[in-house]
């Protein structure tokens, strides 16, 4: 593993769970302006996921060890799969980082531990929240399978940093399937965030609820509950995907690239606060490959 | 709150049972360097950099909310709607997650349901007992196993006529193929 490879991970890992309940908060803050009101500050998530961490756990006397391991299983494959999606900048892939198939396959492991979770308490809510959750699952996954081959069709691969560095070279949409499919990923990640009209993730009425059924029963500092959950990351990753594959470079396309190596440290921080959701940046490999649309710093 | 211990009930699982899970598991993460080892180049992704991220990770995740999170924890009955404890019979069954997805699906399941309720009391309030039926079609039976059977009856009821035991019609049979083979060599000629 190279030094950049590792430094790709460290600092893709850190934007994901940092930026993430920011994105929680604006989203909720846009939905307050909707609706004629002012809405929380955009650093409420943070304040609640803080109070929430001072909080002790409670356990339901049901609760077996799946209680207590689910939640860090389920964090632990939404950050591995977030390394599947550069955020910060694009970088040699190494290993099975960065294939399509393995990123869909963390989201399921996620969602399978998250669905043991929901039923581990004894609670019919958390049984009725695992099974619609399922449920909904088993509409959906067709469908991510399909947009995701087509993406893997369009970019000619299966990796989804060849899929950014092409974007990023391409210079303009690449083709008009990829509208078609940016409307498809829409719809995949209001579902997979659980967001209205399939969930509401304010609701807590057992007639309603989706998401929030299958952790009714966890509290204080579970990563389930708390700290960047995996909602806001799963929702990140998403966003990413379904912004960096699909857009025209725009002012992009006129900055230089610098080499994504430690000295440039500095200057790739720079352009994520730029631009965190784009692949700002491109390893000597892509630079190489890339079109003549891409001009190089020095 | 009060306080109490929590219930554990015993697992019960073979050896063999448990390696089974087990196997599956280290030969999908150890997926490539066995084939590797066998002398076949596959191109598929190394399971094994990814399931030591994933390890990574989860000790990452459980050592940064050990450090920072309160390590406080407490058991308390689950909620249950105002009931005083949860029965294993309030739990959510298999059925309660497949019946979901065989309602969604009907129009291609084409499911019946049925039911049947005898209630204790005159004014049919109170449910004494029932029985409840879902019926889905057999999908590959019907779609493919049965089209695919009812062809070669079929094509068997055609051959059995043929094959009727009368010897004038085989002398029949290879006449008809004597000159159909004279008239091909001819053609072909």
């Amino acid at each position: 593993m190279s030094a950049d490879f590792a430094l790709y991970c460290i600092l893709n890992t850190v934007v994901v769970v940092l930026i993430s309940p920011l994105f929680v908060s604006l989203v909720k803050k846009v939905k307050a302006w909707t609706q004629g009101r002012q809405g929380p500050s955009v650093f409420q998530t943070y304040y609640t996921l803080a109070k929430l961490l001072k909080k002790e756990t409670i356990y339901s006397p049901h609760a077996s060890w799946v209680s207590r391991v689910a939640p860090v299983a389920c964090m632990a494959a939404i950050l591995t799969a977030s390394l599947f999606v550069p955020l910060v900048y694009v970088t040699e892939p190494y290993g099975g980082i960065g294939n399509i198939i393995l990123f869909l396959y963390l989201l399921v492991v996620a969602r399978f531990f998250m669905a043991l979770l929901g039923l581990d308490a004894g609670s019919a809510f958390g049984g009725m929240g695992s099974s619609r959750e399922m449920s909904v699952s088993a509409v959906i996954e067709p469908t991510t399978i399909v947009v995701f081959a087509a993406l893997a069709f369009v970019f000619k691969s299966l990796n989804i940093f060849d899929m950014m560095a092409a974007a990023v070279s391409a210079g303009t949409l690449k083709t008009p399937i990829l509208i078609l499919l940016a409307i498809s990923l829409f719809i995949i990640l209001i579902v997979e965030t659980s967001r209205i009209p399939v969930d509401n993730p304010e609701t807590h009425l057992e007639l309603t609820m989706i998401h929030e059924g299958m952790i009714l029963e966890q509290s204080g500092k579970e990563p389930s509950r708390s700290w960047s959950s995996p909602r806001p990351s799963k929702q990140t990753l998403l966003m990413a995907l379904l912004i960096n594959p699909h857009r025209a470079r725009g002012a992009l396309q006129q900055r230089c690239l610098p080499q994504p190596s430690l000295p440039h440290l500095s200057s790739l921080c720079s352009r994520a606060a730029y631009s965190p959701l784009s692949s700002a940046s491109l390893s000597p490999r892509w630079q190489r490959c890339g079109s003549s649309g891409c001009r190089v710093s020095s | 709150m009060r306080q109490k211990t929590p219930m554990r009930y015993p697992v019960r699982c073979s050896p063999a049972r448990q390696s089974l899970p087990a196997a599956c598991v280290l030969l999908g993460v150890f997926a490539c360097q066995i084939f590797i080892a066998a002398g076949y180049v596959i191109p598929f992704p190394d399971l094994l950099l990814v399931s030591i991220l994933l390890l990574f990770m989860a000790g990452l995740t459980y050592l940064v909310l050990y450090f920072t999170a309160s390590r406080e924890t407490r058991i308390s009955e689950t909620w249950g709607c105002g009931t005083k404890s949860q029965p294993a019979i309030t739990e959510y069954t298999g059925h309660g997650f497949s019946e979901p997805i065989v309602t969604i699906f009907a129009s291609v399941y084409r499911t019946k349901k049925s039911s049947t309720k005898v209630y204790s009391d005159k004014y049919n309030c109170l449910f004494a007992e029932g029985t409840a039926e879902i019926r889905l079609v057999a999908f590959f039976e019907e779609y493919i196993y049965r089209p695919i059977g009812t062809a070669a009856m079929k094509g068997a009821s055609v051959v059995a006529r043929m094959q009727n035991g009368c010897l004038d019609t085989y002398l029949l049979y290879v006449f008809i193929a004597v000159i159909g083979i004279i008239v091909f060599l001819g053609v072909v000629a």
